[in-house]
């Protein structure tokens, strides 16, 4: 296959010039290490610099006014009361903000709704979307006045469900649409019909997701300061994803790019959930132009209990099997319920799509989605997108379709998954599985977990074995969203661009002008940069902070699982070409050709002796000491590099890869269920997890960790619940129940390392993995736990109650 | 829901004092303030403005409402007196080591720390752990305010969800805890560790020559407050052996009122109550 060759080429490359030396053979210092994190000490003093620890001169603060119903039309708004309090100094209507702004368009439907604003217009369609907005001179004034406002709803019937969206005279959550479907689309990959009618045996389900979300300590905070004596719009906020920010608050307000500067310190967790902060960019930087002063909102826990979250939604999922236990075709019908808002519309069916067959060899399979506009609250991109559901729809149906065919789960699943000799696996629709050893991660699993032991121990007591295997994708092929919209994609590709210098006093500076979302990065490129420059960490200084204007690519941000990727590939890209100055110089200076000399220790030496030049004299001759640089050399040592991974395709609709690289885990998981009570006990948990290359195992492990309690949340406590009228009975910590550490089992990770080709160090993803594959495994547990009641597990949480009453049989 | 008050979290306007002396707290009460002792509930309600007093009177100041205090037949305990120091107090753990566990067993530390027995009678949280354990143990509530001190047996005091018999003006001065010379067990289902009870019961019984005696079964997380089961009690007291009492229990559970909420229907709930105490009273037969 053509791009295997390529792979092998770019592997090569990778060998032979990681810095103009033979990397792999190095005696590695830094990468590969449990290094200790750097930034803890900052986080558990205070320390960070959170967004809403930065105050601009004059500070006022903003506050929100939410609907209080799900459907409704606004008829009128009083805030003559809430404008003559104390202190108030602004109030703010959609109907201002439609003239002032551009409304919100959907990136993947075909046809965008057009009356969606980043505040309701005339119309409110989720219980908690902003009416109104106030600006005062303290939060309390501001919280104060919004008990003044006065708004009159006529409210409207509610959308709560599939069939309550789609039956003939459905209330429209668009009437512009003229349908609560704002997205139909189907792709078929081999032929399907025939394997299906070639079948020895079918399998169907229908599975079903809730609505859950990841719910990062720190809540958005937004800080807007219009300075008009520089025509600037300065923006400090919580954002994961800035790049596309900047354009689209552009885009809203009508301003030029270049006169946003966005500015994003470390963020108190992200998870996606950050991916839609721009709404609120948008309100409180046009509060701040309107009244002329800096105007910070800090969302409360409650109001980020509103939304986004992740989308509720049912797939029909449907094998082929024969009679040998091989899957050979899939279909797949994915009703998304995308909340009312069309902004990210069909982003998880795609991603989903792309990841259908998992880390199975599954020859043709056909995929139909609709997204569906209900009155459930707007829907983001949260941990995982979408493959959490389906890895827990096809674990699931693994598990059916084993039983139906009278095969162990473990065996069943070792038959179908993609051998390692077939490595780079291309699935029908063009994914490109770079590398891994898929059987060899469940087998470890298998034996770690004691997997035949407790199929043993079983009898007798409701103790049950799940098995979920499930691949981590990382680097999102932006663009994918065009799949089923005509038009040319506005970014294609992953890639970010970094900045590092050498300091005239010999630090190294590293700016992978990213977001930090507490997952280690300052560690991670600390590591990098030392391994380069073989420097004392003391010596480096990774900045935490992204800044608009120091530059950046299109779609620059933390997410997708892209950090090790890109943004180390940029950081790497950047230091090399520094590293080559540095040497250039020093040679200069030791009168030695570059190809003789090596960093040690803080300084530039003659290989093979102690003829040596500390960094901070080159730095000298780069900054000060400018007549005496060799010919040609420009002075400074600062570089600008960008990187993007290669192996990402252009859209076509028969051939594309949504994701550039692909963990994969194993996860068992052990339960006792109390069926009495309902209650789960997870008395194992093991994953073998193969992340590619690590450079730190100790953050991977903590991530794979992370991740998990986050599945094992979704699977047994999480969950927004609505009412007849689609009020959100969920909003707050009291009610929407994360599991905590006494509900978290002792989770036991293995590492595997099977290096990614395409990747600088052969890193792969690393975030999401447990949120994606653990839901499956704690549901086959319980579903196995609880044999002789005949149960089945189509849907979740697995809350003692539910439990309870589906061992009744309710 | 009406309005979105709840959504943020910031409180109304307030006043707030911190006198030394118990009859400025009462001064202060008399007109119209509101004490605060742990805070554990009353600062979140204000945060979501179900709550919006207009004056804060914290209690921590308040010396002569902090000791435990053990008598020959009873133990008093100050109202400011902590679920942390409840559940590690020596006097207690020995004189009335179910009180103890009790205290144990609710929510989290940072809460156990921070959260009174005064505050949690007084808030009156149908849940809430103390209710039927207090009950159980025949505990009285001693009150007292500007007029006068009085005292109100337990199941007098609450009346009902986040309803007590406090007057205007009136505060929770202490809790009197009868000694019970025997077992005591406590049984709390909850959906997280640190959560409120689904379910919860106090069983307390006493073994003379392996005959039962003077059984409590005290039930809580109910919408009425928390209940004996007497009769199930009654047909318990005296027996020497294992009798099956399932149906008077499958009974007198069924008459009870659990309180309801997204993690727990009313059936549900009394399934659990069922369970656990048939479960505990495995405990009796050994």
């Amino acid at each position: 296959m053509s791009f295997r060759a390529e792979y092998e080429t770019s592997s090569d490359r990778y060998k032979r010039d990681l810095y103009h030396s033979t990397y792999v053979e190095t005696q590695l210092k830094y990468i590969g290490k449990k290094f200790r994190r750097v930034e803890d000490r900052d986080i558990v003093r205070g320390r960070m610099g959170y967004a809403d620890d930065i105050d601009f001169p004059g500070q006022h603060y903003a506050a929100i006014l939410h609907s209080p119903y799900a459907h409704a039309l606004i008829k009128s708004i009083d805030y003559t009361e809430a404008l003559n309090l104390a202190g108030v100094k602004y109030v703010l209507t959609g109907e201002e903000v439609a003239r002032l702004t551009k409304p919100i368009t959907a990136r993947a439907a075909p046809t965008s709704p057009k009356t969606q604003y980043v505040m309701a217009y005339r119309k409110v369609r989720y219980m908690g979307e902003p009416v109104v907005a106030v600006v005062a001179e303290n939060k309390y004034v501001a919280r104060d006045a919004l008990d003044l406002i006065n708004v009159e709803y006529e409210r409207r019937p509610v959308v709560r469900d599939l069939d309550d969206a789609l039956r003939p005279g459905a209330p429209l959550i668009y009437e512009e649409l003229g349908t609560n479907v704002v997205i139909h689309d189907k792709f078929e990959f081999g032929d399907v019909e025939e394997a299906f009618q070639r079948a020895d045996k079918t399998v169907k389900r229908r599975i079903g997701i809730h609505r859950y979300s990841s719910t990062p300590l720190e809540t958005y905070v937004v800080n807007a300061n219009y300075d008009k004596l520089r025509d600037l719009l300065e923006v400090v906020a919580t954002d994961q994803q800035p790049g596309r920010t900047v354009q689209s608050v552009a885009n809203l307000l009508g301003l030029p790019m270049s006169k946003i500067r966005l500015i994003v310190p470390p963020m108190g967790g992200g998870f996606g959930y950050k991916l839609a902060v721009w709404q609120y960019i948008a309100i409180i930087s046009l509060l701040s132009m309107l009244t002329g002063r800096p105007v910070k909102w800090i969302q409360t826990r409650s109001e980020s209990l509103y939304g986004p979250h992740r989308p509720k939604g049912y797939m029909d999922v449907e094998l082929a099997l024969s009679s040998s236990g091989k899957v050979t075709g899939m279909r797949l019908t994915d009703w998304e319920m995308d909340g009312n808002w069309p902004y990210v519309a069909g982003l998880y069916s795609l991603i989903k799509f792309a990841n259908m067959s998992g880390p199975y060899e599954i020859p043709s399979y056909s995929f139909e989605y609709y997204s569906i506009a209900t009155n459930y609250p707007p829907v983001v991109q949260d941990r995982g997108v979408g493959k959490p559901f389906m890895t827990f729809a096809l674990e699931r149906i693994m598990d059916v379709a084993a039983k139906s065919v009278g095969m162990d789960p473990a065996e069943f699943r070792l038959r179908n998954m993609v051998p390692p000799e077939k490595m780079p696996y291309v699935t029908p629709s063009g994914e490109i599985y770079e590398s891994g050893n898929f059987p060899a991660t469940l087998k470890k699993a298998l034996e770690v977990a004691e997997y035949w032991k407790w199929k043993e121990a079983k009898k007798g007591r409701r103790i049950g074995v799940g098995i979920s295997c499930g691949i981590e994708p990382g680097t999102s092929n932006l663009g994918y969203y065009y799949l089923t919209k005509p038009g040319t994609p506005d970014f294609t590709g992953a890639g970010e661009m970094s900045t590092v210098e050498l300091t005239p006093d010999g630090y190294l500076r590293v700016n992978m002008n990213g977001p930090e979302i507490g997952t280690g990065h300052v560690t991670t490129l600390k590591q990098v940069s030392c391994e380069i420059f073989d420097l004392d960490p003391e010596r480096v200084i990774v900045s935490k902070v992204f800044d608009s204007t120091e530059g950046h690519l299109g779609y620059s941000g933390t997410y997708s699982n892209a950090f090790n990727d890109v943004y180390i590939g940029a950081a790497l890209a950047a230091l090399r070409q520094l590293r080559e100055k540095v040497l250039r110089l020093a040679s200069h200076l030791l009168g030695t050709e570059p190809s003789d000399l090596e960093m040690r220790n803080g300084n530039v030496c003659e290989k093979g002796s102690s003829r040596c030049v500390e960094l901070s004299e080159v730095a000298r001759l780069a900054y000060n000491r400018l007549t005496f640089l060799p010919a040609g050399e420009s002075p400074g040592l600062r570089i600008i590099a960008s990187y993007s991974n290669t192996t990402a395709k252009p859209f076509n609709r028969s051939n594309f890869n949504v994701q550039l690289t692909h963990s994969n885990s194993a996860h068992v998981a052990v339960v006792e269920v109390d069926p009495q009570l309902g209650s789960v006990k997870i008395l194992r948990y093991v994953i073998v997890h193969d992340a590619g290359r690590v450079i730190n195992p100790g953050i991977v492990e903590g991530l794979a960790i992370g991740s998990t309690a986050s599945g094992i949340g979704g699977a047994l406590y999480e969950e927004f619940v609505f009412d007849e009228d689609m009020n959100n009975l969920s909003l707050t910590f009291g009610d929407y129940l994360k599991p905590t550490a006494m509900e978290i089992p002792d989770i036991e990770v293995v590492q595997m390392e099977t290096p990614a080709p395409n990747t600088p160090f052969g890193t792969k993803a690393v975030g999401e993995g447990g949120a994606i594959t653990s839901l499956a495994a704690v549901a086959n547990a319980v579903e196995d736990a609880l044999t002789d009641y005949g149960v089945e597990v189509t849907s979740l949480p697995l809350t003692p109650e539910r439990i309870w009453k589906m061992t009744r049989g309710a | 829901m009406e309005d979105d008050e709840g959504s943020l979290m910031y409180p109304a306007r307030f006043d707030y004092y911190r006198p030394s002396t118990l009859n400025e707290v009462l001064e202060l009460m008399e007109e119209g303030c509101r004490p605060m002792a742990g805070g554990q509930s009353l600062l979140p309600m204000m945060k979501l403005r179900l709550l919006t007093p207009n004056c804060l009177v914290d209690l921590g100041e308040i010396e002569e409402l902090r000791g435990i205090a053990v008598y020959k037949d009873t133990v008093k305990i100050g109202a400011m007196v902590t679920h942390n120091e409840i559940e590690e107090s020596q006097e207690i753990s020995s004189s009335i080591p179910v009180l103890a566990q009790t205290a144990a067993n609710i929510g989290d530390l940072q809460v156990r720390m921070r959260g009174t027995i005064g505050g949690s009678v007084s808030h009156a949280d149908p849940s809430a752990n103390y209710l039927p354990t207090l009950l159980a143990l025949d505990a009285k509530v001693k009150l007292v305010s500007k007029s006068g001190r009085r005292s109100l047996p337990l199941q007098e005091f609450v009346r009902g969800p986040l309803l007590t018999g406090l007057k205007q003006g009136e505060l929770v001065e202490a809790v009197e805890v009868p000694i019970y010379g025997g077992n005591g067990l406590i049984r709390k289902f909850s959906r997280r560790k640190a959560d409120f009870a689904i379910a919860i019961v106090t069983l307390l019984y006493k073994k003379e020559e392996r005959r039962l005696n003077d059984v409590r079964v005290a039930v809580g997380a109910l919408r009425t407050g928390p209940r004996r089961l007497t009769k199930l009690e009654e047909s318990l007291n005296g027996r020497m052996g294992r009798i099956d009492v399932s149906d008077i229990l499958i009974r007198e559970v069924k008459s009870l009122e659990p309180v309801e909420d997204l993690h727990g229907g009313v059936e549900y709930r009394r399934n659990v109550i069922l369970t656990l105490i048939t479960r505990m009273m495995e405990e009796l037969w050994r």
